[in-house]
């Protein structure tokens, strides 16, 4: 569509009585929100500075990638953390919480302690080789202790694998990734760059997605900072046979503390 | 004019308009730099450096060159214009499978331009003739040679006794380096219509234990391949490789395929 009498019909949607097909556009994003409103099911987003394009799911209710929008089967949100949830609240959200004193909030943030102790909360989700598609702010804060270990994590049983995703792998390097937690590095880079420091200033958006249907391999992608492509693919992660999300330390060991907060967690059936 | 109905105006307005794709077109018409564009559920973005539409994460990419472009029409004459060099004496034709440059089993040729660690991507159609002997071969392949190794992508991965067709990344000289990303990562490239390839290696890559490449197959909305599994090897000799890298013999033909490379 054109002009008329410097009349801009770019988005007109009837005239005289008639539908006037409309191209779709994406609508950029110049600070991230997740759930923007007014945002109807299938539309398109851009994040500002990136060529990285998110659609609007109306079932699970916030803005996922092209894949998540067009999977087939049925999704599930099963939950979510605003951030301002400390171990007492996300109990009576219905999470099994470890240590529920070490989980506390401030400044729109929930913080997962396990510094001094084993510090997690989990929920039990699903059955067998569901697609799981974790998205939110993580933030660094500490840990591991020793490399690939997982007390600064989120992870998901799809009841093959436990996925684990670390806000920091090793005691030396800033890089997140997929760990193994049992001491063995667990992905496969896509993009050489280490910088994705996830102790930065607020974090990044983190997003990570547990193919559906995957029963006998690791398969599972992780885009950092709306990366345009996936820059994680794991390749190793131990063989569970648990169906759930895990926040904090997703293997009982110690030393890590992580901030998350506007986070989504969902189920491809 | 007379306006005799509502007029209904959307709230927001629109961003970038998304043309959607209904038939692959890889220069689609009136196409300018940055436009976006849908094919089966996948963003492309047009660049106007490469000519074609791209993964986003190649459009943002800094410094573009575009190495080489093969319609499907060339000989082995044209293809030297086009860029690449060879120094195998069976030629690449143009007339065995028309509209498709035929590069027998035990020919290559190659892009000598890459030099260090550049990101490099190939997109385009790439059809398997004939299987190697041996599986994983570095033989009828799209290799993308850097100063860590040879990142390569086989038309065929299995070999020619295998009834399975499927495509994936191998070791050069031989080995299997390929990851199935998802249970539906199995691919035929077989046919005169095969589905459009797209292979990436993200710039300064290292070492494919710990970093590697990725494929997109069919405008597949996530990579469907991505190497690993062994080390890469072969650092000495950056460049593109199409064809036999190696013994094994297999045929592979190539048609509106691009030759991209970046650095930051």
């Amino acid at each position: 569509m054109g002009t008329f009498n410097n009349i801009n019909f770019t988005s007109l949607v009837t005239f005289n009585g008639a539908t006037v097909p409309a191209a779709p556009g994406a609508i950029e994003l110049t600070t991230w929100d997740p759930a923007p409103t007014g945002a109807s099911g299938g539309d398109y987003y851009q994040m500002s500075g990136t060529s990285t394009v998110y659609r609007y799911d109306s079932t699970l209710g916030f803005l996922v990638r092209p894949e998540i929008y067009e999977f087939s089967g049925t999704k599930v949100l099963d939950e979510t953390i605003a951030g301002t949830e400390d171990g007492a609240a996300l109990t009576s959200a219905g999470w099994t919480v470890s240590t529920e004193g070490n989980i506390t909030t401030s400044g729109g943030w929930t913080i997962i302690d396990s510094t001094s102790a084993a510090t997690s909360a989990s929920v039990q989700v699903g059955s067998t080789a569901n697609g799981m598609y974790f998205a939110g702010y993580l933030s660094h804060s500490a840990g591991p202790s020793s490399n690939y270990e997982g007390s600064n994590s989120i992870s998901s049983g799809n009841g093959n694998f436990l996925y684990t995703f670390s806000s920091k792998k090793t005691t030396a390097s800033t890089d997140p990734g997929f760990v193994k937690t049992s001491g063995a590095d667990g992905d496969v880079k896509l993009e050489q760059v280490d910088d994705f420091n996830l102790a930065s200033t607020g974090g990044e958006w983190v997003e990570y997605y547990v193919i559906s249907g995957s029963t006998t391999t690791e398969q599972a992608f992780a885009w950092i900072g709306h990366s345009e492509s996936p820059v994680r693919f794991c390749t190793g992660s131990l063989v569970d046979s648990g169906l759930n999300w895990v926040i904090g330390s997703c293997d009982a060991s110690t030393g890590g503390k992580i901030y998350i907060k506007e986070c989504y967690f969902a189920r491809l059936v | 004019m007379k306006f005799g109905g509502d007029i209904t105006m959307q709230g927001p307005a629109p961003g970038d308009p998304i043309t959607v794709l209904d038939s692959w077109d890889p220069n689609p018409g009136g196409a300018s730099d940055g436009d976006l564009y849908s094919m089966s559920g996948s963003i492309y973005c047009y660049d106007s450096t490469y000519g074609c539409l791209v993964r986003p994460v190649v459009y943002k990419q800094a410094n573009k060159f575009l190495e080489a472009y093969i319609t499907g029409s060339e000989d082995r004459t044209a293809a030297l214009a086009a860029g690449f060099t060879t120094v195998t004496t069976n030629a690449a034709d143009n007339t065995t499978y028309p509209g498709w440059v035929y590069i027998p089993g035990g020919t290559n040729y190659w892009l000598k331009t890459v030099a260090a660690k550049p990101m490099l991507y190939y997109a385009g159609y790439l059809r398997s003739i004939t299987a190697a002997t041996t599986d994983y071969a570095g033989v009828g392949i799209v290799c993308m040679g850097t100063t860590t190794g040879h990142f390569g992508f086989s038309a065929h991965r299995f070999d020619s006794s295998d009834p399975d067709p499927d495509p994936g990344f191998v070791k050069y000289a031989s080995g299997d380096m390929n990851y199935q990303t998802t249970p539906d990562s199995s691919f035929d490239l077989e046919g005169s219509d095969p589905p459009w390839v797209e292979i990436y290696l993200g710039e300064d890559i290292t070492n494919s234990l710990l970093e590697g490449a990725m494929a997109w197959i069919g405008h597949s909305k996530i990579p469907v391949k991505v190497s690993g599994k062994l080390p890469v090897a072969f650092p000495t000799a950056p460049r593109w490789l199409i064809g036999d890298g190696t013994a094994g013999s297999a045929g592979i033909a190539l048609k509106n395929s691009w030759f991209m490379r970046a650095t930051s």
